[in-house]
């Protein structure tokens, strides 16, 4: 499984990626967290805020910090 | 976008843009709104194609403005079957533009329609961060917003 992580880089964005790191621990599965920073390469995802969570390609949300949780369950969503 | 957008506060204005004079005055005020800071202009074409960042960044709005030019209301239409409520919603034709199918618009109309949705639409300013709200990362507010 491919996660991102789209921003800047800010504090809001590094905290999503830790969530988005706790929530694969939690689910137990192999995946990738990445960060994308560059606003070109976030642009062409459509998010208008940030950070932006990508699971597989696909913005799962946009402008929220989500929880290890949420995310865990979006990602057991992906799964089934 | 060309700033970061981590502060999670925004205003989203669609506008139908349909081929008529009151689409094409509905296009022109959602322009001046977001030349103006007052929200950002987006792709209501992005909501009816269900791209998921439009979708998810819509959803993440603080308030969504809606132009419609007539009373069919396609840009209403769109976003309510995506799920999203409307903060505010203006129908050109209701300010007294009668539709007709030419794209030539007058700049009375246009200026009319904007102040109204000014008057009517939430108090909500895009933009107005103050340098001790900054995420700090870089956009040019100066940093300082942390988490």
């Amino acid at each position: 499984m491919r996660i991102e992580i789209l921003g800047m880089g800010c504090p809001k964005c590094r905290k999503l990626a830790t969530n988005a790191e706790e929530a694969v621990r939690q689910v137990g599965i192999e995946a990738e967290v990445t960060k994308i920073t560059d606003v070109t390469e976030i642009s062409k995802y459509g998010v208008l805020f940030t950070p932006a969570l990508v699971i597989d390609g696909e913005v799962k949300a946009a402008g929220k910090i989500l929880s290890p949780a949420q995310i865990a369950e979006l990602i057991r969503a992906v799964q089934s | 976008m060309s700033e970061c957008r981590c502060d999670g506060r925004g205003v989203l204005i669609f506008a139908c843009s349909g081929a008529s004079n009151v689409g094409q005055i509905a296009n022109e005020v959602a322009k001046r709104l977001h030349s103006e800071g007052y929200g950002t202009f987006s792709c209501l074409a992005g909501i009816a194609g269900e791209i998921p960042g439009m979708v998810a960044s819509a959803r993440a709005a603080d308030a969504i403005i809606v132009l419609d030019g007539c009373s069919v209301a396609c840009a209403r239409a769109v976003l309510e079957r995506a799920g999203m409520a409307t903060c505010h919603h203006q129908v050109v034709a209701d300010l007294g533009v009668r539709k007709n199918h030419s794209l030539e618009i007058d700049e009375t109309d246009i200026e009319r329609v904007y102040e109204a949705v000014r008057a009517g639409a939430p108090a909500v300013v895009y933009g107005a961060r103050s340098s001790t709200d900054c995420c700090g990362c870089g956009c040019e507010c100066e940093g300082g917003c942390g988490e």
